[in-house]
């Protein structure tokens, strides 16, 4: 069996209807994608109502300004993500009360995903074997480093706000995010296939 | 700037956790520096990774309808058709014709036509059927994918080159437990037109089985191919990858391009 994707050019094709004014390509891409997506901003907003408004609030950016997604630069599920994730921890943000949980979140595989709508095969085995990879190098890091990672990825808090949570220095925060990061950059691209962007 | 200090707002800056005064420091420098820009690039890239790692979900049912509600595009149901008001018919315009005497032809047409039409809808029929089990195979080949990328006993093999005229990535997923393997290829040299890259196990007792064919290379995308394992995949130890005529052989008696020993 040979399984060849052709899926880049089939997601410039669906861009350009986009671009075009065809919804139907819109409603595509997002059954392709609204999975990822809302796990993220589940992960970040914890809530279903909030993380389903905010995926969306995105496509619909995109069904206005299709021109914000440029497909020379990357994916679109990279891109989409990005967005996604400004979107999450902006309105996080922007909440009075933003009670942080200090607590690891164990993610459970779901594979409820696993049913006919979704990507392409070929871009599923992508994203799942990306996220294999990614979690292995997450797993490789230093406790602390990885948390603190965590804390501003997913949580939005910047280096004071982490200082005061965490009580460490300003400094250790600042030395532990960047060694994370770089050594997280280094993993991924001795490990993956192909960077996502 | 320092290296350090520059990688210290750059990483800020990728996660957009930076105060005020730094993030302006940072701006500049992403503004006005190639290598704050490359390096950017380059935390990005982790930044869309780390998106990657988080378990996709599903958003509660009905979101695709409240999308389109959001975005204004209605979808109307179809209208039932208003029933036709019974007319009383009308005289007819001319005078009625005296029966004709049947054509004894006219029969064997019409069997042919039924005959036609019968074969026609036969042929649609099985390709349409055919396009169904084609279409039921992917979706099974796609579930098979993903059990064998899904189990705990899934073991990984990243090919190395044994000849430096070929370059790209092969990694092989192997699952025991299930008997199945496939291969994710990406950025193989492109092979000329006669040539095939060819998949061979290992076994433990030194056998070497064919484990099918993987094209010509040159995609910069990942293929994902399913591999026919024919046996048990624990009596495994290693896949070897050579370059053979289109279509395969049987033995091969080429040197391996690509090696990988599968260990647990």
């Amino acid at each position: 069996m040979c399984v060849k994707p052709d899926n880049r050019d089939e997601e410039r094709l669906l861009i350009s209807r986009v671009q075009s004014g065809d919804f139907a390509a819109l409603e595509m891409l997002y059954e392709s994608y609204n999975r990822q997506a809302f796990g993220l901003a589940l992960r970040i907003l914890n809530s279903p109502e909030a993380a389903e408004d905010a995926v969306q609030d995105v496509f619909l950016r995109f069904w206005k300004t299709p021109s914000h997604f440029d497909p020379q630069k990357g994916r679109f599920i990279t891109w989409l993500l990005g967005v996604v994730h400004n979107q999450c921890i902006d309105q996080l943000r922007r909440k009075s009360n933003n009670s942080v949980s200090l607590d690891r979140e164990e993610n459970q595989e779901h594979f409820s995903y696993l049913a006919d709508d979704g990507p392409p095969v070929e871009e599923e085995v992508w994203l799942i074997i990306q996220r294999g990879i990614v979690r292995q190098a997450l797993d490789k890091l230093p406790t602390e480093q990885r948390r603190l990672i965590e804390l501003a990825y997913f949580k939005g808090l910047t280096r004071q706000e982490i200082a005061t949570t965490t009580g460490q220095p300003l400094s250790t925060v600042k030395h532990r995010i960047q060694q994370g990061l770089l050594k997280l950059k280094d993993m991924m691209q001795a490990m993956e296939v192909e960077p996502g962007v | 700037m320092e290296l350090d200090k520059m990688q210290e707002l750059i990483v800020g800056y990728s996660l957009d956790i930076l105060d005020e005064g730094e993030l302006a420091d940072a701006q500049k420098l992403v503004d006005s520096d190639p290598e704050a820009q490359a390096m950017l690039l380059e935390f990005q890239k982790v930044m869309g990774q780390l998106a990657l790692s988080v378990t996709p979900m599903s958003p509660p049912s009905g979101s695709l309808e409240r999308l389109r509600q959001k975005a204004g595009i209605a979808v109307v149901p179809a209208l039932a058709p208003e029933p036709l008001p019974l007319r009383k018919p009308e005289p007819l315009p001319f005078p009625v014709q005296k029966a004709r005497k049947p054509n004894p032809y006219r029969n064997w047409l019409a069997y042919a036509a039924a005959l036609v039409l019968f074969m026609t809808s036969a042929i649609f029929g099985g390709l349409w059927l055919d396009t169904r089990n084609n279409l039921d195979q992917t979706a099974r080949s796609k579930q098979d994918i993903l059990a064998v990328l899904a189990s705990s006993d899934m073991k990984v093999t990243s090919l190395k080159p044994a000849n430096s005229n070929v370059g790209g990535t092969l990694r092989l997923y192997t699952d025991p437990a299930q008997d199945r393997a496939y291969v994710v290829s990406q950025n193989l040299t492109a092979l000329p037109g006669d040539k095939e890259y060819e998949a061979w196990f290992v076994t433990n007792d030194n056998q070497v089985l064919k484990a099918g064919l993987l094209g010509q290379g040159g995609s910069r995308d990942p293929t994902v191919q399913a591999l026919d394992t024919r046996g048990t995949v624990e009596n495994f130890k290693a896949m070897v990858i050579t370059i053979e005529k289109k279509g395969g052989v049987e033995k091969s008696e080429q040197q391996p391009v690509l090696v990988g020993e599968i260990t647990s």
